[in-house]
């Protein structure tokens, strides 16, 4: 049996493809169950990275060497540099603001204080961790 | 104006310009020499700033230093799909912070992309020397305090 330079050009294309696609679904999996904006920020700014830069790679090999694959090359560079900086961005926008990161701590307390039944606790903030203020804990700044 | 800086924008500029244009007739080279002529004498100073010396050698080092950090990435692509898909969810999020030895722009920009490309950490802030980096659990903060990767970005510039 023999296995021509096309059919392993097809297989390595697929697997690529299939391992960026596997990727972005895990970094959009993230993006959904992580429980506040800093976190959500790992899955998005991480998984995008590398899942959109294997299906890149992808394209390539299947192009073969061409101007159009040295212009995918470019956009892969380009990728590197753009979405870490852009996730820095929009994370020190939010930390600017004062939005504070969800601590697994908080949690815990406040579930507790609603298990007890303490009626005098008027400290009621939901858990999601987005717009909390400065008194629900947090020791950052 | 330096003319050593002009003449090597416009040629990185061209050389940019050809290989996406992807035409060599008489109009497109034509066009092409224009247009980079102009973005080369608009930006000639914005390319080669004088970083100082030894340019040569900090771009090699860098180009050694990417294997590691796309093996990083990797990692932290592994960690994150671990983190998001198991059921118990195992994150901790907390901020640290730490005082960098790096001093120029070019080496702290570096370093905080690199944080945020590699397992569990991401960079919110460098105020002064002090960087804010948001860590997802508690084992990627340990790692990043150590400070190998710190060092390696001094390395490649010189700083350490």
């Amino acid at each position: 049996m023999m296995f021509d330079t096309t059919t392993i050009t097809n297989v390595l294309t697929v697997m690529l493809l299939l391992i960026g696609a596997f990727f972005m679904l895990a970094g959009t999996i993230g993006f959904v169950r992580f429980p506040d904006f800093y976190s959500r920020m790992h899955a998005t700014g991480k998984c995008d990275t590398l899942g959109e830069g294997l299906m890149l790679v992808a394209l390539i090999i299947y192009g073969g060497v061409t101007f159009v694959s040295v212009k995918i090359l470019f956009l892969i560079a380009f990728i590197l540099l753009a979405n870490p900086t852009s996730t820095h961005a929009i994370a020190k926008a939010a930390y600017d603001v004062g939005l504070e990161p969800w601590r697994k701590l908080d949690e815990e307390v406040v579930w507790l204080n609603t298990g007890n039944g303490d009626t005098d606790n008027t400290d009621n903030t939901s858990n999601t961790g987005e717009g909390r203020t400065m008194e629900d804990g947090g020791e950052v700044r | 104006m330096n003319i050593k800086h002009l003449i090597a924008t416009f040629s990185i500029v061209l050389a940019f310009w050809l290989l996406l244009s992807a035409h060599f007739d008489k109009f497109h080279v034509g066009a092409g020499i224009v247009c980079s002529g102009i973005v080369a004498y608009a930006s000639h100073d914005l390319l080669f700033t004088g970083t100082g010396n030894h340019g040569l050698t900090k771009t090699l080092r860098f180009i050694a230093y990417l294997p590691w950090l796309i093996y990083q990435i990797v990692l932290a692509n592994i960690d994150v799909a671990k983190r998001a898909l198991s059921p118990s969810m195992p994150i901790d999020p907390q901020v640290v912070t730490f005082k960098t030895i790096l001093n120029s722009d070019v080496a702290r920009t570096a370093l905080a992309n690199s944080i945020t490309l590699t397992p569990g950490t991401v960079t919110i802030d460098i105020v002064d020397d002090v960087f804010y980096v948001h860590a997802i659990a508690k084992e990627p903060a340990d790692d990043l305090l150590e400070g190998a990767m710190e060092r390696r970005i001094a390395h490649i510039f010189m700083e350490d």
